[in-house]
Formats: C-alpha cells, structure tokens, sequence
C-alpha cells in the first residue's frame, strides 16, 4: 500500500506524524480483515445495542458488496465514529473511515441529511449566533418548553448536554493580551473554546506562554467534523479546504499547530485525506503540523512539568476521550497530569463516554450514548472524584451533566500546576 | 430404469456444462434421458473455469465465425436465466505493451462478427476503473457476462428432472455393454453399489475425461488437454471485464464475478485429465502478467488460487504450433450409438447440446428441431437479475443480520434450512455450491461451524465433524497458494479455528474427489 508523506526534512521536532490514507485506501483496508471479531467485541455501540450490525459487518465486510453495486442500508448508520474498532483491530482495517464513507454514500441517496444533524453540524454558527445574546440564548436553552419545541423540528434530543454560550469571551481576552517575542506556535482554539469553553483556550494559551513562546490563533472557524462524521461531505467540502488555508501561513512558516480539542485535531490531521482525499501538498503540509497540545507539551517540555509543579492536592479520575486513540500518541495527559504533584489518579475504564462528538445529541441515538456512557458514570459515582479530566468538549460537558462531577480539560490543571491564574477555573 | 413409453434412451456422460446442454436439448426433443455424473454437477472444468459469458469479441480477430455464435449463445443464456447471469460488461485495453494496429481490427472483426463495440475514451475508462493501469491508450466496450456455474447447472437439471430425465449425481461411468457392436447399456457405481442403466445411445460429454470414456466405449479420441490457472482477488478489483486488446493469448484477463475477480489463466499442455495442481512458478507468473494491467497487484489479497482442464479434440492433419480451434467437435463413433462432444466453452454449451442433439436425433431419424433456445428453464419464465450485492440487500431490507450464517457472502440461516429440508442436501460441499456459503475471505472459518451445528441440528445422526474436516481440507488446499500477506494471517488464524477449537484434523483422506475448488 502506498502512502502519502511529506519530506519530513523541514517538519523535524512536530511530533508524531500519521501517514495519509485517502479514501481508495481506506476501502482497499478492507482486505485485510481477517473477521477474527475483535472490533466487535470492543464497539461500544454494539455492545449496547443489537440494533447496530457492528464494525466488522458495516465496515469491511459490506464495503465488498457496496463496490459492486450501490445499496440502501442502515448498517452503517448507528456508529458513533468513535474510532474505538479502527485502534483495537489487529489488521490495520481502516474500518471507522470505511463505515463514515459508507454514511456519506446513504446521506448522499437520501438526498441530505436531517434538520437537527444539520444545525448540530454548525456549531460555529449556533455558537456565533448564542454569543450575540448569550444570557438570552442560555435562557431559552434552559427553559423546557422551548427545548420540547426544538426537539420535535430538530430531532436534537431533549437531554443532550448542551453547554453554555459563553459568548466571545476567549476572544476578548486573546485581544487584551500582549505576548513576549520567543518561537512561534500556533494555538488552534475550535468552536467549542470559541464559544462554550473559553477557560480552556485561556489556559492553553497562557501555558505556551509561560513557555516562552509567541501564540498565534487563527481566526475563528469550524473544522467541519460534525460534517464529515454525519456524512454530509459536500458542505464539508468547501469549508475544510477553507480550513486549509487559513492554517497554510502557520505550516507553511513551519510552525507547529496544536489544538486542545482531540476530535478537531485528529481531523486536521487525517480525516481531511481520508474522507475528502485532500492529500496534495497544501492539505499534507497541514495535516502533519497539527498535534494534539498534550502530546506536543509532553514531546517537549516534560521537564518543565517535572521541575516546575505545584501541587494540586486533587483526586481526579481520567478519561481518556475515544478519538485520542486515532492519534496513535498513547494517553500524553494522562502522563503529564503524573508529573503534577499532590494529584491522586485514577483511570476511567470506560473506551467511550457515549456521546461521541455530536451522536449523543441525536434524539434517536442519544439512549444509545446514555448506554455506552453508563459504566464511565457508574465509576465516578462509585469514586466520586473531586474531578474528572477528559480532552474532549462534548464528551466534558456530557459527562458533567451526568456525573455531576465537574469535568476539566488537562491543559487547565497543568496551568493550574504552573500557577498561572488567568486560566484558573477552580478554587482549592 | 425402463420408461418404454417414451423415446430412445440416452445415456450422456459428464454432469459439466456440456453434459447438461446435451441432456435438456434432449430431453426437449422427446428423448428418455439420463444424466449421470460423477460427482456434483459442474465439479470439473465447468466450475474451474473464468466465469465468463463471453460475447465473443475475444476471438473478434482470430475466429470471426466462433466470436459470432459466442454473441448469439450469450444472448439466449441471459434469456434464459437472468438469475445465473450478470451483466458486468466487458472492455478490451490497448496498454503501452499491446499491438497498435490491433484495436482497429478488433473493432473490424466485432462489427463483422454482430457483436456491439463501441470505443472508449481512455480517460473516462481510467477514471471509472481506478485500479487498472494509467497507460490505457485505447477501449472499446463489449457486451461480456458472467455466468453463476452452479446457479446454471441447476436450473438445467432441475429442468431436465420436471421434463421425467434422471440426473444421477456421484455415479461414475465404469463400462459400456456394447454386445453386437451397439450400445445396450451403461453400468454405473454410486454410493449405494452399481447399476446397469438400459440405453440405445450414449453420448460421452466427459469434458476433459472424454479420451478416458472413449477408450471404455473402444474409441480413440485425440484430446489436447490444456491446464490453465486462475487466481482469486478477494474483492472486486473491476466493475467490468478486463481483456488486453491483443490476439488472445494467456495472462490476459480479469474478471468480476460473485464478490471477487478473477485473473487468468496460465496455459500448460497435461497429460492428467485431473489435475488441479497450481505450481508456484505459475502464481507467481500470474503475478507479473497481470501487474502491467493492474498495478500494485501484489499488494491485493489472494484468496485462492485454482486450475481447470481445457479439452480440445485435435484435428486430424492439425500443424503442430497452432492454437487449436475453440469451436467444438462432435464426433459420431460409427453405427454404434455412441457419440463423443468435447471443446468448445460455457458461453455455447447450449449449442453445443444442439449439435449434438441433431446427430443423435439424426441417428434414430428423429426429425424434431431442438427448442433448447426457446423453452423456458423455469415454469415461471426465469427469475431476475442477480448479483451479490442482491444478499445484503436482502438482509439490510429485512433486517435479519443475526440471522446470517456466512457472512463474508451474507447468506441467510433459512435459506440454508430450506435446501436441507427441500433438496435433501447435507453435504456441506454441495451447500457451499449452491449457496456460495465460504466463498468469501474467511474461506469458511466462520460459516463452517455454523453450517454444522445448522445441519445437526436439523438431522442428528448426519457426520457433521466428518463433514467439517471435508470442507476445510478443500478450502485450505486452494489457500494456502496464496497465503502470504493479510491471508497468511487468514489462513493461520482460520486453522487455528479449525484446530483449536473445533478440534479438527486434517489427513489426506479428508476430502473426496470433486469437491475441491
Ligand atoms: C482455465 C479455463 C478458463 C475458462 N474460461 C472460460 C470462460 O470464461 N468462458 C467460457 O465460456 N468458457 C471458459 N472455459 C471453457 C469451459 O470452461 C469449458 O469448455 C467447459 O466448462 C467444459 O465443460 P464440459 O462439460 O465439457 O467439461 P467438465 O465441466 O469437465 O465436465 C465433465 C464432467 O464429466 C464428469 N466425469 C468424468 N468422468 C466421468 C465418469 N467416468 N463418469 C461420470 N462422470 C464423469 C466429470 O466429473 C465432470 O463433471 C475455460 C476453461 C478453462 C480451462
Ligand atoms: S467507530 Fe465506534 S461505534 Fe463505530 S463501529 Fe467503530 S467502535 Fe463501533
Ligand atoms: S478487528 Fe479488524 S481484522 Fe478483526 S474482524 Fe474487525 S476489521 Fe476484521
């Protein structure tokens, strides 16, 4: 199989680098699948459900029917996209990418996807749209009457954790901050610290500061994921090469991108080849400088963290969010939230939290999600952590409203760990 | 056996594509007719074979008369069965390596010969077939087929059955009773002891087996027997036939049939009627020949990889070094009775049939033209287009996927029942046929265990181990030819299976003849 590389001459020192797949090689992965059943076993979803056919069955084994002859199927539809069966197969099966592709192909027939798919698709536009007025926006939200009425246009469920507009308040922030001259990085913040989570790009971006280097955030834009894991590839199309550009100054000048959203970065990093076949030199120059915060701080500045921590006198339990294993990096948090001393860790033993980017939303998968999350929030009733730390947006805020336990993303306890108190979000 | 009410009785010999055309031609012109075979239908050549219903524009250029009578037979076989034909299409590719001057005389030779041909751009041709080669400078579009063997063959008989023909599976032909120089009758070995089967005619359609049945009947039938090879891809590489636009010649062609391709064949001059031996050197000669078509081929898993035997009747007085003819030969053993058909190929067994039903006919002077190319197969007028895709459809529009029982062919459970219980039929071999059950990249690991428990559960005192260790030694003699890569993890993973866990052990008795392939 040939894979697409960039030289990796100029690129030294970026972390780890995935090769390319397109999309003619995610289907050609299917041959190699030897049905041994592993990807059954570890699929969350089909573990709650018997409603869903199962990696195995909607990925490389009706990937051979769907090349002979176009299909109406249902196979593939309940995945969350987790990515779970794609790390654990033992065969190198492409098989969460051949089951997107086999989406977008049912998307496409039936003509597009739903309203409530389609809003929950533009979370820059709900969240730009919420920033205007946050405290009304929150208002409505909260209020149940108005959740019932979305429900049914939507098909949103009503309990899906939604979070808080917090309305531009990273961007306020980021324009009031004068940083020192020192390395250029680039710091991509994603929609959900744009708009809901302002704490985290507050504490990932003072953290690089306080590492000495120069910040630069593109503006703000949506990397079109809920798109792209919906199937709904040809609005996605435009806006991730859109994307592209507007991250070709940064790779281009051979910075680094780093990202505190898992999910985001992973499809910066691989699914734009995989699902769209962006893999020319532009979209590869991009693809290999993004790197997930975590694993490029630990690659680089372990000893930082090593000499120089506080103690955060916490208990904390982590999960590990489902995409972080698309990155092939291990678990870097979880390694650099070791180095912080005073802090008791114990680990999730859950592989998915259930809500999976935006599939929790969905009024008809949400009971799925609910089921797939059971044992994670089983664990931390069992536990009760004083928190827990998860690197992924939605699966924080689903596991917050149904743990009650207040969820953080790693960056805002290692700037907690530096003492850096413009990103403190939680009191001793 | 006697049925004096109707016609002369005929004997024909070989349950190939062959012996089921001739045995309906006849039985459609009035004759009592038995068909006695070997082992299942279709376990020889007619099983080994491309898998094309060829439209004849491979021989456009080299036999314009035989590449005609492929278009005509083709076109009455979709008639016939659309449900044992899939309409793939085929295309003929100038790459870098063929002949520049062949494309206009190949188009010459489908015009003259009334195959359809229309010429490609080569651009849309590679842009609609990722995987072949980028050097395509010309294509042409051609009507090729391919041909479901067993689904075919069934129908045949079942046909020849509803009509009062006999069709005797795993009975071998052991001698003739040729008293007075005529044929008196045919004594035949099943599995419950011998048999005299009374005749007036015999007609031998052994297919490559046909010297060894001419020499039981005093006959000598010069044959040339060619062995070609066959690899197969684990997934459809193609959408369409692929020919090289060049004389036709070995290594040539890659066909989508069922959930896989076909590429092939090698050709090699044997003595063993038999044999269905793949050589190393020959899948690695495949490998190399089919690279310039399909690059990156190496990379692609290889299922299996299996051989069948092409008989050709030598022509008397034929110069040595010339590709001998496709056409077939009927050969009338002087007043006897006994009548020899060989050559040819699938895409005219129903032809063939004819031809050899008019010697017969004319032998008895019988005066009734054959209907073979105008009577139904089916009371019902034949079913509809199929292809594999048409399972999983199934299955996804019933939503029955706890229900499969071979999963890399999506093969219902039921359906498995219903031809245990309907047809009688436990032999897993012969499940595997008509259903495709193991046919996919698993080879059978997981259906196979299933198969079992479903067949003895539905007939308890039914050898169902027996039958298992029968099955994989078959679907692992094919496999292990190719196993390197992701299939050497298949096959190591499968025996593990099969070993471990089913506490399977294979010798050299495991598995009977004509069950391989
Ligand atoms: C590699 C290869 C590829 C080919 N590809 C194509 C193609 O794509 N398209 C096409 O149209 N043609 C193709 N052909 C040609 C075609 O397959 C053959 O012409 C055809 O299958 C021959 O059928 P048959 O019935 O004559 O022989 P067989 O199918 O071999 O039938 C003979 C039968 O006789 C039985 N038999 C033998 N001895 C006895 C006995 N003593 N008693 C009872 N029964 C006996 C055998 O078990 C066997 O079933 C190909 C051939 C080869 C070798
Ligand atoms: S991506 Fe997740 S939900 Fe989808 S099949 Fe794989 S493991 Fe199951
Ligand atoms: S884990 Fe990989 S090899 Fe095993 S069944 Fe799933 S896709 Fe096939």
């Amino acid at each position: 199989m040939t894979t697409t590389h960039l030289d990796r001459d100029s690129h030294e020192g970026r972390g780890f680098s995935v090769p390319l797949m397109t999309p003619a090689m995610v289907r050609q992965s299917m041959d190699n699948c030897t049905k041994c059943n592993v990807c059954q076993v570890h699929c969350p979803v089909a573990g709650v459900t018997d409603a869903f056919a199962g990696p195995k069955y909607a990925g490389p084994q009706a990937e051979r029917f769907r090349i002979i002859d176009a299909v109406d199927e249902t196979a593939p539809m309940l995945c969350s996209g987790c990515g779970i069966c794609t790390s654990v197969c033992p065969n190198d099966v492409a098989i969460t990418d051949i089951i997107t592709l086999a989406k977008a192909d049912q998307v496409d027939r039936a003509g597009g996807i739903g309203l409530g798919q389609r809003l929950l698709n533009r979370p820059e536009l709900i969240g730009r749209l919420g920033s205007l007025a946050p405290w009304l926006a929150n208002g409505v939200l909260a209020n149940s009457l108005f959740r019932q009425i979305a429900v049914a246009v939507t098909g949103v469920s009503r309990d899906a954790p939604l979070p808080r507009f917090a309305g531009q308040r990273f961007r306020r922030w980021l324009k009031h901050l004068s940083q020192r001259e020192g390395p250029q990085i680039t710091y991509f913040s994603g929609c959900a610290v744009d708009h809901y989570d302002p704490d985290v790009g507050i504490a990932a971006v003072s953290v690089l500061n306080s590492l000495g280097y120069k910040v630069t955030v593109p503006p703000d834009a949506c990397c079109s994921l809920p798109m792209l894991s919906s199937g709904d590839f040809e609005t996605a199309r435009p806006r991730a090469r859109k994307m592209i550009e507007l991250l070709t100054p940064s790779a281009g000048a051979g910075q680094t991108i780093v990202g505190t959203s898992t999910s985001c970065t992973l499809t910066l990093k691989s699914k734009y080849a995989a699902y769209l076949g962006f893999d020319d030199r532009q979209a590869s120059e991009v693809a290999h400088a993004v790197s997930d915060i975590c694993g490029y701080l630990l690659e680089h500045h372990a000893d930082t963290f090593a000499k120089a921590s506080a103690r955060v006198p916490k208990r904390v339990l982590y999960h590990g969010p489902c995409q972080l294993r698309g990155h092939h990096i291990g678990q870097p948090a979880l390694e650099l939230l070791r180095l912080v001393p005073g802090i008791t860790i114990e680990l999730s033993q859950a592989s998915c939290c259930g809500v999976a980017g935006t599939y929790g939303y969905d009024q008809e998968k949400r009971p799925i999600a609910v089921d797939v999350g059971r044992s994670l929030i089983e664990q931390i009733a069992d536990s009760r952590p004083d928190l827990v730390i998860c690197d992924s947006e939605t699966c924080r805020w689903n596991i917050e409203q149904a743990s009650g336990v207040p969820c953080l993303h790693p960056i805002q306890v290692l700037a907690q760990a530096m003492e850096l108190t413009s990103g403190k979000v939680f009191q001793d | 056996m006697d049925k004096s009410t109707a016609g002369p009785r005929v004997v024909v010999v070989g349950g190939g594509a062959t012996g089921c055309g001739v045995a309906r031609d006849l039985i459609l012109r009035g004759f009592d007719v038995t068909l006695v075979e070997y082992g299942d239908l279709g376990c020889g050549t007619s099983s080994r074979f491309h898998g094309m219903l060829q439209s004849g524009a491979r021989y456009a250029v080299s036999d314009t008369v035989y590449a005609g009578e492929c278009m005509r037979e083709r076109r009455i076989i979709n008639k016939l069965a659309p449900e044992a034909v899939e309409e793939t299409g085929g295309l003929f590719v100038s790459l870098p390596d063929d002949p520049a001057d062949y494309g206009d005389k190949f188009f010459a030779g489908c015009q003259e010969a009334d195959i359809p041909v229309r010429e490609l751009d080569p651009a849309d041709v590679m842009a609609s077939e990722p995987a072949i080669s980028r050097g395509v400078h010309r294509a042409f579009a051609v009507p090729d087929a391919t041909v479901q063997p067993w689904r075919l063959l069934n129908l045949v008989a079942a046909d020849i059955r509803r009509r009062g023909g006999r069709v005797l599976l795993r009975h071998r032909v052991t001698s003739f009773d040729m008293t007075g120089g005529r044929v008196r009758a045919v004594e035949v070995e099943g599995p419950s002891g011998s048999l005299r089967l009374e005749a007036d005619a015999v007609v031998n359609a052994a297919g490559p087996w046909s010297g060894e049945i001419a020499r039981l009947l005093g006959q000598d039938v010069a044959l040339e027997l060619t062995k070609g090879s066959i690899l197969v891809f684990a997934h459809r590489l193609v959408t369409r036939a692929i020919n090289r636009c060049r004389m036709p010649s070995s290594f040539d062609i890659m066909v989508p049939t069922g959930t896989v391709s076909l590429f092939g064949t090698t050709s090699e001059v044997v003595d063993d009627p038999s044999t269905t031996l793949v050589r190393p050197q020959e899948v690695q000669d495949l490998l190399d020949a089919a690279e310039p078509m399909i690059p990156g081929i190496r990379d692609r898993r290889v299922l299996r990889a299996w051989a069948g035997v092409r008989p050709i009747v030598k022509p008397d007085n034929w110069p040595s070094g010339r590709s001998l003819p496709r056409r077939h030969t009927v050969i009338d053993h002087g007043a006897s009775g006994a009548f020899t058909i060989c050559g040819g190929s699938w895409t005219t067994h129903r032809m063939m049939g004819e031809d050899a039903g008019d010697h017969v006919a004319s032998f008895f002077g019988i005066n009734r033209p054959s209907e073979s190319a105008t009577t139904p197969l089916s009371p019902d007028g034949g079913g509809s287009a199929w292809n594999p895709t048409t399972n999983y459809q199934g299955v996804e529009d019933a939503q029955t996927r706890k229900r499969t029982l071979c999963e890399c062919e999506s093969i219902d459970r039921d359906l498995v029942s219903q031809m245990v219980n309907d047809e009688g039929l436990k032999r897993f071999h012969d499940l595997r046929r008509r259903l495709r059950i193991g046919f996919g990249p698993c080879q059978g690991t997981f259906c196979g265990s299933r198969l079992a428990g479903l067949v003895a559960h539905l007939d308890q005192d039914f050898p169902a181990q027996k039958e298992l260790e029968a099955f994989w030694a078959e679907r692992l003699k094919g496999a292990t030819r190719t196993a390197w890569g992701h299939h050497a993890r298949q096959i190591i993973l499968s025996d593990a299976v099969f070993r471990e866990n089913l506490g399977i052990r294979l010798d050299d008795k495991a598995h009977p003849a004509g069950d391989d392939r």
